[in-house]
């Protein structure tokens, strides 16, 4: 629970600043990225780029995989339709997108949590638009809780674990500063 | 139904007699009253044990992959079954002219905690089989029951998202990871499966909720474009989970986006292992 709340510490201005995890394929959508950065188009610092030989490339476990972790959204983005590098990657890839963003609203997950885009290497402007209202349709949802992976240790054993720590802290090396703190 | 069986009988022993086929698979009665198992028939005289009636569960397809080694297979089918193997064909997991399919016209199959026909027969829009190479018995029997007034996946798909998301956690939470249903369904027959994977080890083997959640949405996925919708899976979870709500969906998307069903033409290819530069492309900005 303690690393979600650190997820929704307000930034600078005091709004929740999201964590976004962004796919981007090698070819496009990575090399908009960093035209955006030649251009020196602002955008938002919320996503984690993770660079991808192609849209195609991204298996649906990794979305679910970013948003267990505790991605408050996951964007993936590519070459435009018929642009691909490897000629057909990105077709199959909306395929799969199309079914697995379905199943998720189907299931009850926020629409924007799974984002998609179509943005090309000449696109640096257009990038930067684009994380701009991911992160705006993601902080608006507020933090993730869906699907997040929590560790739930019940009350009476953290405060076992605090009674032990206490009667182990002066003989054990590491808590010796604990200690002096104490007296 | 009688009839039926005894048709089965005879064309079983014949292709095996006339070594047409090197095995049978079929059903045969279990040892729980009211059960049915798979039985393998490797000789004339064994046909005797072969059985059709409305509580033959299983769907038998699972077992080519591992039994094809035997020779030609002839294998009895619901049609549902026989989706999964025209399946199974698209994706060279056996070749058409290695099996004899014997199929019949089902009316579905029976709950045997309940005595009611099960929801996904209710739902079954393809009774009839779709390929085959004996046919027995003639038009698919008239089940007498009603089956019961509340359908889970309809409620399902009402509800608001926030229901939606009880429901289904509700449904995740039921599970113990057993695997049962990936091992009674035959799409899924890959050597090593994610879950089982150590090197990245995607998900934990406990039940921890979030990876119950993403193990069954990653196998729904894997099986989209390919599910026949038999539903064996939903009948082989020991904590009845209800499996639908993600294979209806699934299905359902792919019929109306890609405008396919799955294991109905074995010289198609399935939904995912082809394209349109049309597709539907409205969710992408």
């Amino acid at each position: 629970m303690s690393e979600k709340e650190s997820t929704a510490a307000p930034g600078e201005t005091g709004r929740f600043e999201p964590k976004i995890v962004a796919f981007l394929c090698n070819w496009c959508s990575y090399a908009g990225a960093d035209l955006a950065g030649i251009g020196r188009y602002q955008y938002p610092p919320n996503v984690r780029v993770i660079r991808v030989p192609c849209s195609g490339r991204v298996d649906p476990l990794y979305i679910l995989k970013a948003l267990q972790s505790g991605a408050d959204g996951v964007l993936v983005s590519g070459c435009h339709p018929g642009d691909c590098h490897y000629i057909e990657g990105n077709y199959f890839a909306r395929r799969k997108f199309a079914i697995l963003k379905n199943l998720l609203v189907h299931l009850g997950l926020e629409e924007d949590r799974v984002q998609f885009s179509w943005v090309s290497a000449a696109e640096g402007e257009r990038f930067s638009r684009v994380i701009s209202e991911v992160t705006e349709t993601v902080r608006a949802l507020g933090p993730a809780h869906k699907m997040v992976r929590t560790l739930d240790i019940p009350e009476s054993i953290i405060s076992e674990l605090q009674e032990c720590a206490q009667q182990l802290g002066p003989s054990c090396p590491e808590h010796s500063s604990a200690k002096e703190a104490a007296t | 139904m009688n009839r039926w069986q005894d048709d089965l009988r005879k064309i079983a022993a014949r292709l095996l007699d006339n070594r047409e086929v090197a095995l049978v698979i079929g059903w045969g009665e279990g040892a729980i009253p009211g059960r049915t198992i798979p039985v393998f028939i490797d000789k004339p005289e064994d046909a005797a044990l072969l059985v059709v009636n409305s509580r033959c569960e299983n769907n038998l397809s699972v077992y080519i992959p591992r039994m094809k080694e035997r020779g030609r297979l002839a294998i009895v089918a619901k049609p549902c079954d026989l989706r999964t193997i025209v399946s199974l064909i698209q994706e060279k997991q056996v070749a058409r002219e290695d099996l004899h399919i014997i199929s019949f016209a089902c009316s579905g199959i029976e709950d045997h905690a309940t005595g009611k026909r099960r929801p996904e027969c209710v739902h079954c829009k393809v009774n009839t089989p779709p390929v085959y190479d004996t046919l027995i018995g003639g038009e698919a029997p008239i089940w007498q029951e009603e089956p019961s007034a509340v359908d889970a996946i309809e409620e399902f798909k009402k509800a608001p998202p926030e229901r939606r998301w009880e429901m289904f956690q509700a449904e995740m939470a039921k599970c113990i990871r057993c695997y049962a249903c990936r091992n009674a369904c035959p799409m899924c027959y890959c050597d090593e499966c994610f879950v089982e994977r150590s090197l990245p080890r995607w998900i934990g083997e406990g039940i921890e909720l979030t990876d119950t959640m993403i193990f069954h949405i990653t196998r729904a996925l894997h099986a989209a474009g390919r599910c026949g919708e038999c539903g064996a899976c939903s009948r082989a979870c020991p904590m009845g989970v209800n499996l639908g709500i993600l294979a209806v969906k699934i299905n359902e998307d792919i019929e109306k986006l890609y405008h396919d069903k799955a294991g109905m033409d074995p010289d198609k290819p399935p939904a995912f292992s082809t394209f349109r530069p049309d597709d539907y492309n409205d969710f992408i900005k």
